[in-house]
C-alpha cells in the first residue's frame, strides 16, 4: 500500500519535472505565454494593479503576449527591478533619488482622494488642516467642526506610492518667504564690472530681497493605523464613521459597494456634483448598490494628482516593451482614460527616462 | 459556600466554558459557511477568475495548491521518514540523535514568517527559482518537515517489539525487518502524518505568498507562480470589493480541512485498533 | 548481498536524517547572515525605514503585549476545557469534544483573521472604543488559535497523574471539584504551565490571523485599544518591498522572533522533562 502511495507521488512530481524542463525555465518570466512568447510578469503599485490588468486583458485579447500583474506596492514594485523579480515595476508616486536612475515612462495620471465616512457632514479641509489630521495636532472631528468623536486616522505602508504621492502633495510644507540682504555698494571707480556702484556716501548699502522656499517635510504620526491596499482602507472607512483615509481616485466610486465619501480639498472637489440616472446626488449615504452607480466627470482643478509611472529593467524583453507600447498607444491611453485616469502629457513624456521607440 | 454550592458552581462554570467553545468553533464555522456555500457553484470551482480575482472562480487557485502540496509533501516524505525510522530503529541514544531530535524540534519552532523570508531569499533570489510554485513547494517541504518525523517515530515505536524479534528470530536482516515486518503495521500512523501535515499545507498563508507569489493565471509549469486558495483568500479579503468569492473560497478551504480532519481521525482510529489487537 | 543491502540502507536512513540539521543550519545560517549586521541597530525605538531608523522596541511591546493578553484570555478557558475533557465530560461528549478542538486547530490563520476583522473589530470599535483595530482584538483571536495546544497538551498532563492521587482525595471525603482544584491541578502544574508556554510559542509566531486586526501603526501602544503592530506584522507588511538596510533590519526581527520561540520552546521541554524524571 504505502509502495503505490509512494510510486503515485513519484510519478507526479516526475511529471512536474518533465513539464518544467520543457518550458524556458528560469528567472522571473518563468513559464511560456504559448505562441504569443513569454510571459511578462508585473508587480507593483496596488493602485496601478487594476488599470494594469485592464490593459493586460485588452493587449491579450489583440494577440499580444500574456502578462501576470501582481501587487504588493510601488516599493516592490522598484525593488522587483532591482531584483530582477519582475519584468515591469509598477509606480503610483514621481520616482525619487537613485530610483530615478532606472529605466521609466509615465503612462497616466490618477488622483488621489481624501475619504471619510458618508455620514460625516464635513464636505472639506484645507491641506493644511489634513496635515494636522495626520500629524495628531487635530484629533477631534469637532475641532473641524463636525460631530465629536476622536478622528481615526488610516494610511498606506511607507512602500506605497500612494502614500509617498500623498506625503508630497500633502505633508511636504512649503514656506515662502523673503530674505534680505544687505549688498554693499561699492564707489564707482573701483566698480569695472559690477552692475550697481554709486558715489553717493549714502548708498553704501541697498537691501535686496530674495524669495526663499524652506521645504519641510512632515511625518505621519506613528500612532496612524496601516493597511496595505487601496481597498483595505476603502473598507475600513466605510465601515467606520469617525475614519479618515486617502486612496486611488478611481477606488473612490466602486458600483455595488458601501460608499464612501471623498473630501473636497482645499476647497476644490475632484469631481463634478454628479446626477445618476436615477436623480440621486453622488455620495447619498442612503443609496448604495449598482442602481446608484452616477455618471461623473473629473474636475481639472483638483490639485492631488500623481503619475503612474513603469518602470523597466536594463534589457526588457520584446513582450515587455511591446506591452509598454500598447500601453502609450491612443488605443491604450483611450482605454485608461475610459476608466478614470488622465491622459499621459506633453511634460509627462518630457519627464520620462528612456525614449519608447515605436515596435 | 460550603463545598458542595463551590462544586456546583465550579462544574456549572466549567461546562459553559465548554459549551461556549463549541460554541465559538460554530459561529466562525458558520459565518464562513453562511455566505460562503451559497457562493460555491460548478462554475466557481472549474472557471479561470479575473478582474483581479473579482470574478470568475478559483480553479488556478485549487490546481496551484494541489501542484505545491503535491510537491512539497514528496520532497519532505522521504527525508521526514528516514529520520524517523533512523531515530527509532538504528540509534539507542547519545548524542547524535539528539542533535538530529534537537534539529527537528527547532524546525518546528520557527516561525511561518520567518520560513516565508528565507524562502525568499534562498529560493526565489539566490537560487533564482523566482515566485513559483517550486519555491513555495520546497519551503513548505522544511515547514512539515518536524510533525512527519514526529508522527512517523510514533507510529514506528508503536509497533510491538514483538514483531522485530519474531522478524530477527527468523533470520532476517535489519533492513528487512524494517521493511518486511515494521513498516507495514507503522503505515498507519505515517499516513495520519502525512494528512496532517497536508492539512497544515494547504492552510498556510504567509510563507507560501512571499516564495509563490500572487499570479492569477493557471500555472503551467513548476516554474509559475500561482497563488493556493488561502493566499486567494488572504488577497480578497482584505481588498475588500469582492466578498462573495471570498467567503465562497474559505468555505471550501473550511470544508477541505474538515474532510482532511475526518479521514486522519478514521485511520487513527483503525490506527489504534489494530494496534490494540496486536497488542492482544 | 542482503549485508550490502543492509549498510546501504543504513547509511542512506542516516542521510536522510541528517536533512532537518542541515535544513536547521542553513535557515540559521541565512537568517544570521543577514540580519546581525542590523542586531544593534534594531534596539532603538523608533521604527521609520525612510529615514533610517529601525528600532523595533514598540514592535516588541506590540509582541508582548498581544500575546499576554491572548493567554490571559486564552489559558482559563483552556485548563476549564482541559478539565472538562480530563475529569467532567461523559464519553459521548469527549468522543464529540476532541474532534471539535482538532477542528479548531486546523482552521487557517487567515480564516481567524477574517472573522476577527468582521466581528471583533466592529464589538471593540461600538463598545469599548478606539478604532477597534487594537490589541485586544489581536489577544481575541490569538487566544482561540492558542487553545488547541493548551487544552490537549494540559489534558494529557491531567490524564497522566497516577489514579491513586484522585482516588486517594476522594477517599478522604473531598468533593469531586475540591480533588480537581487542590490535588490534580497542582499536580499537572509542570505540564500545564508547559502547554501554556507553548501556546505561548504558537501565538508570538502568528502572523495572518493578527494582521488583519491589529491596525499597524508603528507606535508604542499606550492603551490596550491602540492599534500596534508586532514583530511578525512588521515583517509581513515590510517584506515585499524592503531592500538594502530595511531588509537587513527585517531580518535582524527574525533572529529576534527565533530566539524568543527557542527560549520559551525549551523551557517548556525542560518543564515536561522534569516531570517524566520526577
Amino acid at each position: 500500500m504505502k509502495r503505490k502511495v509512494f510510486a503515485l507521488l513519484l510519478s507526479c512530481a516526475l511529471l512536474f519535472g518533465v513539464t518544467a524542463c520543457s518550458d524556458d525555465a528560469g528567472g522571473s518570466s518563468g513559464g511560456s505565454g504559448g505562441s504569443a512568447g513569454r510571459i511578462v510578469v508585473m508587480a507593483g503599485s496596488t493602485s496601478v494593479q487594476p488599470f494594469a490588468e485592464v490593459l493586460a486583458a485588452e493587449h491579450e485579447r489583440g494577440g499580444g503576449s500574456l502578462v501576470d500583474v501582481h501587487g504588493g506596492g510601488s516599493g516592490q514594485g522598484i525593488a522587483s527591478i532591482r531584483n530582477g523579480n519582475a519584468d515591469i515595476g509598477m509606480s503610483s508616486r514621481a520616482l525619487r533619488g537613485d530610483e530615478l536612475e532606472l529605466s521609466f515612462v509615465t503612462i497616466a495620471r490618477d488622483g488621489l482622494a481624501l475619504i471619510v465616512h458618508p455620514s460625516n457632514p464635513i464636505a472639506g479641509l484645507s491641506i493644511e488642516d489634513i496635515r494636522a489630521i495626520y500629524k495628531r495636532e487635530i484629533t477631534d472631528w469637532g475641532e473641524l467642526g463636525g460631530t465629536p468623536g476622536n478622528i481615526h486616522v488610516v494610511t498606506r505602508e511607507e512602500g506605497s506610492g500612494t502614500r509617498g504621492a500623498f506625503e508630497e502633495m500633502v505633508m511636504r510644507e512649503t514656506q515662502r518667504s523673503t530674505v534680505k540682504h544687505d549688498v554693499p555698494v561699492p564707489p564707482c571707480e573701483d566698480c569695472e564690472l559690477c552692475n550697481t556702484c554709486s558715489n553717493s556716501e549714502n548708498e553704501r548699502t541697498i537691501v535686496f530681497e530674495r524669495e526663499v522656499s524652506t521645504i519641510t517635510d512632515h511625518p505621519i504620526h506613528a500612532r496612524t493605523i496601516v493597511l496595505n491596499t487601496n481597498g483595505a482602507i476603502r473598507q475600513f472607512v466605510a465601515g467606520n464613521p469617525n475614519a479618515i483615509g486617502y486612496i486611488s481616485l478611481g477606488t473612490v466610486v466602486i458600483c455595488g459597494l458601501s460608499p464612501v465619501k471623498q473630501l473636497g480639498v482645499g476647497g476644490v472637489s475632484p469631481f463634478f456634483r454628479a446626477v445618476s440616472e436615477r436623480g440621486i446626488e453622488l455620495f447619498d449615504e442612503s443609496c448604495s448598490g449598482s442602481e446608484c452607480c452616477p455618471a461623473y466627470e473629473f474636475n481639472p482643478a483638483y490639485s492631488l494628482s500623481r503619475p503612474f509611472v513603469f518602470i523597466v529593467g536594463e534589457e526588457p524583453t520584446p513582450e515587455a516593451l511591446a506591452f509598454i507600447g500598447y500601453v502609450l498607444s491612443d488605443t491604450g491611453q483611450n482605454l485608461l482614460e475610459s476608466h478614470g485616469l488622465i491622459k499621459r502629457s506633453e511634460r509627462d513624456a518630457r519627464g520620462d527616462s528612456f525614449v519608447w521607440e515605436g515596435v | 459556600m460550603n463545598a458542595r454550592t463551590s462544586e456546583k458552581v465550579a462544574k456549572g462554570i466549567i461546562w459553559g466554558v465548554a459549551v461556549a467553545i463549541i460554541g465559538a468553533l460554530i459561529s466562525i464555522m458558520g459565518f464562513i459557511l453562511i455566505r460562503g456555500l451559497p457562493a460555491i457553484n460548478l462554475e466557481f470551482l472549474t472557471q479561470a477568475s479575473y478582474d483581479m480575482g473579482r470574478g470568475g472562480g478559483i480553479f488556478p487557485s485549487i490546481v496551484g495548491t494541489i501542484a505545491i502540496t503535491l510537491l512539497a509533501v514528496s520532497v519532505a516524505l522521504p527525508f521526514g521518514i528516514g529520520t524517523a525510522f533512523y531515530l527509532a530503529e538504528y540509534t539507542k541514544g547519545g548524542i547524535i540523535p539528539r542533535i538530529i531530535r534537537f534539529g527537528a524540534e527547532s524546525l518546528a519552532g520557527i516561525p511561518s514568517i520567518v520560513y516565508g523570508l528565507f524562502g525568499f531569499i534562498f529560493f526565489v533570489d539566490i537560487l533564482n527559482l523566482g515566485w513559483s510554485i517550486l519555491a513555495g513547494g520546497l519551503t513548505v517541504a522544511i515547514m512539515m518537515l518536524p510533525m512527519i518525523i514526529r508522527t512517523s517515530e510514533e507510529a514506528i515505536l508503536a509497533v510491538p517489539k514483538i514483531y522485530r524479534e519474531a522478524s530477527f528470530s527468523l533470520g532476517a536482516t535489519k533492513w528487512q525487518t524494517i521493511r518486511c515486518a515494521v513498516t507495514p503495521s507503522a503505515v498507519r500512523g505515517i499516513a495520519n502524518g502525512i494528512i496532517l501535515s497536508i492539512g497544515r499545507c494547504i492552510a498556510e498563508t504567509a510563507a507560501v505568498m512571499l516564495t509563490a507569489g500572487s499570479a492569477l493565471r493557471m500555472a503551467d509549469s513548476v516554474f509559475s507562480s500561482t497563488r493556493t486558495m488561502a493566499v486567494h483568500f488572504y488577497l480578497l479579503a482584505t481588498e475588500g470589493t469582492a466578498m462573495d468569492n471570498a467567503y465562497g473560497t474559505a468555505a471550501i478551504l473550511i470544508i477541505l480541512i474538515f474532510l482532511i480532519n475526518v479521514v486522519a481521525n478514521s485511520a487513527v482510529n483503525r490506527f489504534v485498533a489494530k494496534k490494540n489487537k496486536g497488542a492482544k | 548481498m542482503a549485508k550490502f543491502k543492509e549498510k546501504l540502507s543504513g547509511r542512506i536512513f542516516f542521510t536522510l536524517a541528517l536533512t532537518s540539521i542541515t535544513a536547521l543550519a542553513i535557515i540559521t545560517l541565512f537568517i544570521f547572515r543577514e540580519g546581525v549586521p542590523m542586531l544593534g541597530s534594531v534596539l532603538g525605538s523608533t521604527w521609520a525605514p525612510s529615514r533610517g531608523e529601525f528600532g523595533i522596541i514598540p514592535m516588541v511591546a506590540g509582541t508582548v503585549s498581544v500575546t499576554l493578553g491572548a493567554a490571559l484570555i486564552g489559558v482559563p478557558i483552556g485548563i476549564c476545557c482541559a478539565i472538562f475533557m480530563a475529569e467532567l465530560a461523559p464519553e459521548r461528549m469527549r468522543n464529540m469534544f476532541r474532534p471539535a478542538i482538532q477542528l479548531l486547530a486546523g482552521i487557517p490563520s487567515v480564516v481567524y483573521g477574517f472573522w476577527g476583522m468582521m466581528f471583533v473589530v466592529p464589538f471593540i470599535r461600538n463598545y469599548l472604543g478606539g478604532p477597534g483595530l487594537s490589541i485586544v482584538a489581536g489577544s481575541v483571536v490569538l487566544s482561540l488559535m492558542m487553545l488547541p495546544t493548551i487544552i490537549s497538551i494540559s489534558e494529557v498532563s491531567v490524564l497522566a497523574l497516577p489514579r491513586t492521587y484522585k482516588e486517594g482525595a476522594l477517599a478522604l471525603g473531598m468533593t469531586h471539584w475540591q480533588t480537581i482544584r487542590s490535588v490534580q491541578l497542582p499536580a499537572a502544574k509542570s505540564g500545564i504551565v508547559a502547554a501554556v508556554i507553548l501556546g505561548m510559542g504558537r501565538a508570538v509566531g502568528e502572523t495572518m490571523a493578527v494582521i488583519m486586526v491589529l491596525g499597524n501603526a508603528v507606535a508604542f501602544p499606550t492603551s490596550v485599544l491602540d492599534p500596534v503592530r508586532t514583530l511578525t506584522t512588521n515583517i509581513g507588511i515590510e517584506m515585499g518591498y524592503a531592500t538594502g538596510e530595511h531588509r537587513q533590519a527585517l531580518f535582524a526581527t527574525g533572529i529576534v522572533l527565533f530566539v524568543i520561540i527557542m527560549a520559551l520552546n525549551i523551557t517548556a521541554q525542560n518543564l515536561t522533562r522534569k516531570k517524566i524524571k520526577k
